[in-house]
């Protein structure tokens, strides 16, 4: 079960508000599937290593040179609230 | 002659005749979904006419129109993933898929309607509605991918790009009768993808056969500098797997996935595909997937940790939605509690959750211990066959509002799932029609970086079938 | 002071490496641009795009983990740290956390004691925040600029020491070139942990975070500050509380920043977008060629040969290049004993007026050789050696040029200097009859005179032989 502390725990991470009516619904909700995803609980993965990528390949990296490539003017034509250049928020504590 | 009848191939053979200007084709369309469209809602936003210059001869494939799903980077264009917390947002960049289908001279006719971030199998939580089944207007299309397998199959576009994180594009193609196809992860750059599961996340084409298939993927597939996790296996030329051909293969029915929950009408018509290909040699052996049951539970698990990581960059700053206060916290929540529907919340939750302190070891970790036991499955399978047949989906398309509740639209995935967790070439294509007229798909998985072999099968048992040429009877006055 | 108690310090030092582009993405990371100027959608977490790693940052970080003595873990992987900050776009950083680059190594601090190291991991930075009133501005240019956290043990006993450690740190990771380490610009950050127990104790006491210091030296003082504040409050039988305090360098103490340790949860989990990478033997041993004398080896080489003290021998190992210099000019000089007071005496003055200090010194080794053999040899005076050092300094003009061109070359023994001496003693006479009383500041006075009409060019030992020689006939 997850109950509503729970819900409001994980709501705070994720940065999401939520109704006291939808922590409920959700709380339902995701009950269900993590009792159903709790069947992995059942496979013995002692001595298995976890698998990070499908995809074996490493050391894929690049040369440290400087590019522009992007247009900056489109960053700044997508800024919500902005000061000259600077993206602008609420005072930060 | 009805020009959007013909196939991407067909169209750009009659393009380098000079029987048609790909301007007109490109009206055509355009003029088909504007007619259509209405109907169905696969389209976000079609555009009225071609949105960057194209130079003739630059492909294959030049001239010819694409649809491109809401989710893929286009600059200068609305990109939104259907979410409410990225409309507006007119994306800075090009994909490297979209870089690649400007060079070689398609045209883009439009975005396609896709569940919220790809979150869902049935195209029924995009902030743009649902897009309906074009055989049957009361019907799901499947989903993520529901806007381009639906515009597909209606031919209101030759072919379309769609992404599969979990059978994205493989179950919309199985409901909407149409070919879809999900290369190996890093076989096509996800630069410019917007990110679902990072592990799982994979760039594929939703085509009407697979000449198109071969050609687009020709288009897409290979390096491009900005995605690590793409493969350096050199990437052939998919068209030299289009031949009839069954010699040497062998092909494996894994029993799992033909036990409990599968619709009789889609077993049957599986059943028989895999009969008529073992009438035409290809040796079929039974084979076993054990931990085939703990796919939906793992994939679960994996795509909605990294989904709730990937979706944290919403957060009303930089772009997209801002709902607007004084306090920077309640820009966060309000932004995200107005900008994300009801399913990309669960994601989001279920993802923060079991990434949580006290549950990462019980949930993440274990899931990519299960995770690596999926994939020795496969290794395991693929000492001994070439190719693996399945259903792609347990039903043909349901009816829209049929799965109100999140698990069992999730376990509608089971079919799929597991090629993603362990990075497989998968494709899925129509086998045939249930009793009331919808098509079913059936799926083919291939070795990792050999989608060659499933190329090769499909495409020989298309000449064999008349399943993948039939359309939908758009009368839904 | 409270003597029955004990300091257990251990620092976090963030030090930006010294790349030409940020970490995951093509942007420059140079430094003072206009805000947001150095941004693309990758560094400012566009929908879409992908970290690809810098081979650079992975370069200077073995090499600095094997100069702290680390093990260097063969194989490494990038982790996602989650937290929602406006001045980290992701609202994640991609960091290490399970398995950083290198662990268990040490620093040996001039006193000879070893300060341990835990962990050096790579990250990579956040943009800034500019506050104004009412409102803040997020400038991204920083975003993506590639960090080495190093981690040191609990081994620091006192402020003094931390001082210590954290010299040597910067002049190490300026040895061997992975970072400007300007803490003024940020491009070094240390945080403190700080903790006091008994005497004896085996526990540590309750650990409190020390943040906002923007110099070693206020690193120093809000650990004094932090040690006799802990020591007071144990003393009269209270309790220190696990907190994070900030540093207010106005009022010179600490304030409370958070009480008690919120409960972080970072979700850290590893990043799916990035591939491990292989530490590879060949890696490691290309970066050991980089690795030069380092300051503590070459100080205890100094002390024998050189006949330096030790305060100079401080003064030469604080800058490489200038160390290097200084040898180098050391071995060609005639008098090595006049090239040592002279490098120490008008040379450093000189340095110290260049705005960028000896980072603006051109001169090459042979002319600045010539130059002092010049002056060892007479043929020109301390006056006129340092003007030929000054115009040469930055310029690195040939000296003989120079000198020709202000007609320096020093006069001595020759009729010019005696007519001059000749001269300055008639028109002078009561200098001369005080001197011949007794006062020998006259003869200063009477040498002055004829540097003055030599223009300085005149030997000031000769000068006063003649004067002498002169006035006693």
């Amino acid at each position: 079960m997850i109950d509503k502390k729970q819900v409001e725990y994980v709501a705070n991470l994720a940065k999401i508000a939520i109704s006291e009516e939808q922590a409920q619904k959700l709380g339902h909700q995701m009950a269900d599937i993590v009792g159903y995803i709790d069947k992995l609980s059942e496979v013995d993965v002692d001595q298995i290593e976890p698998l990070r990528a499908v995809n074996e390949s490493f050391n894929v990296w690049r040369e440290d040179v400087t590019k522009r490539i992007f247009d900056l003017e489109r960053i700044k034509a997508n800024m919500p609230e902005s000061d000259g250049d600077s993206f602008k928020v609420p005072n930060v504590i | 002659m009805d020009i959007c009848f013909l196939t991407a191939c067909e169209l750009a053979r009659k393009i380098r005749d000079e029987k048609l200007a790909s301007a007109d084709i490109f009206q055509s369309f355009s003029k088909r979904v504007l007619e259509y469209d209405k109907n169905i809602n696969s389209f976000v936003e079609c555009y009225d006419k071609p949105i960057y210059e194209t130079k003739a001869g630059s492909s294959e494939l030049c001239g010819v129109p694409i649809a491109i799903k809401n989710n893929i980077c286009i600059e200068g264009r609305e990109i939104n993933c259907c979410s409410n917390i990225l409309k507006g947002h007119v994306s800075a960049y090009d994909a490297t898929v979209i870089k690649k289908i400007k060079s070689a001279g398609l045209n883009i006719l439009g975005t396609t309607n896709m569940d919220e971030f790809a979150f869902g199998s049935s195209t029924e939580t995009s902030a743009y509605g649902i897009t309906c089944n074009p055989w049957d207007i009361t019907r799901v299309p499947g989903g993520s991918s529901g806007g381009s397998a639906a515009a597909v199959a209606a031919r209101l576009v030759p072919f379309a790009l769609g992404s599969d994180t979990g059978g994205s594009i493989r179950q919309p193609a199985s409901f909407c009768g149409v070919v879809g196809f999900k290369p190996s992860y890093g076989r096509v750059s996800r630069f410019g993808l917007v990110a679902f599961g990072s592990s799982l996340d994979q760039i594929g084409t939703l085509t009407r056969d697979f000449s198109d298939c071969a050609d687009l993927l020709n288009i897409i597939s290979g390096p491009d500098g900005f995605d690590a996790t793409l493969s350096d296996v050199k990437v052939p030329d998919f068209r030299q797997y289009l031949r009839k051909d069954f010699s040497g293969l062998t092909a494996g029915v894994p029993i799992e996935f033909f036990e409990e929950g599968i619709n009789p009408q889609v077993k049957n018509a599986v059943e028989e595909a895999i009969n008529l290909l073992k009438d035409n040699r290809v040796r079929i052996k039974p084979i076993s997937l054990p931990h085939t049951k703990y796919s939906i539970a793992t994939y679960y698990i994996i795509a909605s940790s990294e989904a709730s990581s990937n979706l944290q960059r919403f957060d009303g700053i930089r772009y997209g939605l801002r709902v607007a206060s004084n306090n920077l916290d309640d820009i966060y929540k309000k932004t995200r509690q107005a900008g994300f529907g009801d399913e990309a919340k669960r994601r989001i939750f279920l993802g923060t959750y079991s990434l949580s302190s006290g549950y990462y070891d019980a949930y993440y970790m274990r899931a990519l211990k299960v995770r690596r036991l999926i994939q020795e499955d496969f290794k395991n399978v693929f000492d001994d066959v070439d190719v693996i047949i399945t259903p792609t989906s347990p039903t043909t398309a349901f009816k829209v509002g049929e799965k109100s509740d999140p698990l069992s639209m999730y376990l509608s995935d089971i079919y799929t799932i597991s090629t993603n967790l362990a990075g497989l070439p998968a494709v899925s294509l129509p086998c045939g029609f249930d009793d009331q007229g919808l098509p079913i798909g059936m799926q083919f998985i291939g070795k990792s970086f050999h989608e060659g072999d499933i190329i090769r099968l499909g495409y020989s048992y298309q000449n064999l079938t008349e399943y993948n040429r039939k359309a939908p009877v758009l009368n839904y006055e | 002071m409270n003597n029955e108690f004990e300091t257990v310090i251990g620092l976090e030092v963030h030090v930006q490496l010294k790349t030409k582009s940020k970490i995951f993405c093509a942007c420059s990371t140079e430094f003072a641009c206009a805000p947001n100027t150095n941004i693309c959608p990758i560094c400012s977490a566009y929908p879409g795009v992908l970290p690809l790693f810098n081979k650079k940052v992975l370069e200077l970080a073995v090499r600095t983990a094997v100069v702290l003595n680390c093990s260097v873990n063969d194989r490494i992987y990038f982790e996602r740290k989650n937290y929602f900050y406006p001045d980290l776009p992701k609202a994640y950083q991609i960091s290490q956390y399970k398995k950083p680059l290198g662990e268990n190594g040490w620093l040996e601090i001039s006193s000879g004691k070893k300060i341990g190291i835990t962990r050096a991991h790579l990250e990579e930075d956040a943009g800034k925040l500019v506050h104004k009133q009412g409102y803040s501005l997020v400038d991204l240019n920083r975003t993506g600029i590639p960090l080495l956290e190093i981690v040191s043990e609990p081994d620091i006993s006192d402020p003094q020491e931390a001082f210590d450690y954290l010299t040597y740190l910067k002049l190490i990771l300026q040895y061997i070139e992975v970072s400007d380490c300007d803490m003024e610009k940020g491009f070094l950050r240390c945080d403190a942990n700080i903790s006091t127990r008994k005497k004896g104790e085996k526990q540590l006491g309750v650990k409190v975070e020390l943040k906002n210091m923007n110099s070693f030296r206020g690193v120093r003082d809000a650990l004094f500050y932090e040690e006799k504040r802990q020591r007071e409050v144990l003393s009269s039988g209270g309790k220190i509380f696990q907190e994070t305090r900030l540093w207010d360098v106005d009022k010179s103490k600490t304030i409370v920043m958070r009480t008690k340790e919120e409960a972080h949860d970072y979700r850290y989990f590893p990043e799916p977008d990035l591939l491990d990478f292989y530490v590879h033997n060949e890696l490691i041993d290309a970066q050991l060629e980089f690795i030069p004398e380092l300051p503590l080896s070459a100080r205890s080489r100094l002390l024998g040969d050189y006949g330096l003290s030790e305060k100079d021998i401080d003064v030469l190992i604080a800058n490489k290049s200038m160390l290097r210099f200084y040898e180098d000019v050391y071995n060609k000089a005639d008098d090595k004993r006049k090239l040592t007071n002279w490098f120490l005496g008008p040379f450093l003055e000189q340095i110290n007026n260049l705005p960028k200090g000896f980072s603006d010194v051109t001169i090459s080794v042979d002319n600045f050789v010539k130059i002092v053999n010049y002056f060892c040899a007479g043929k020109i005076n301390n006056v006129a050696a340092k003007k030929v050092l000054s115009e040469s300094l930055t310029t690195d003009k040939d000296p003989d040029e120079i000198i020709k061109e202000k007609n320096l070359l020093q006069i001595s023994g020759t009729n010019e200097l005696e007519c001059v001496v000749d001269r300055v003693i008639s028109e002078n006479s009561a200098a001369v009859g005080e001197y011949l009383n007794g006062a020998d500041k006259a003869m200063q006075f009477l040498i002055g005179q004829v540097m003055k009409e030599t223009k300085g060019k005149a030997n000031p030992q000769v000068s006063r032989a003649l004067i002498e020689e002169k006035i006693k006939k």
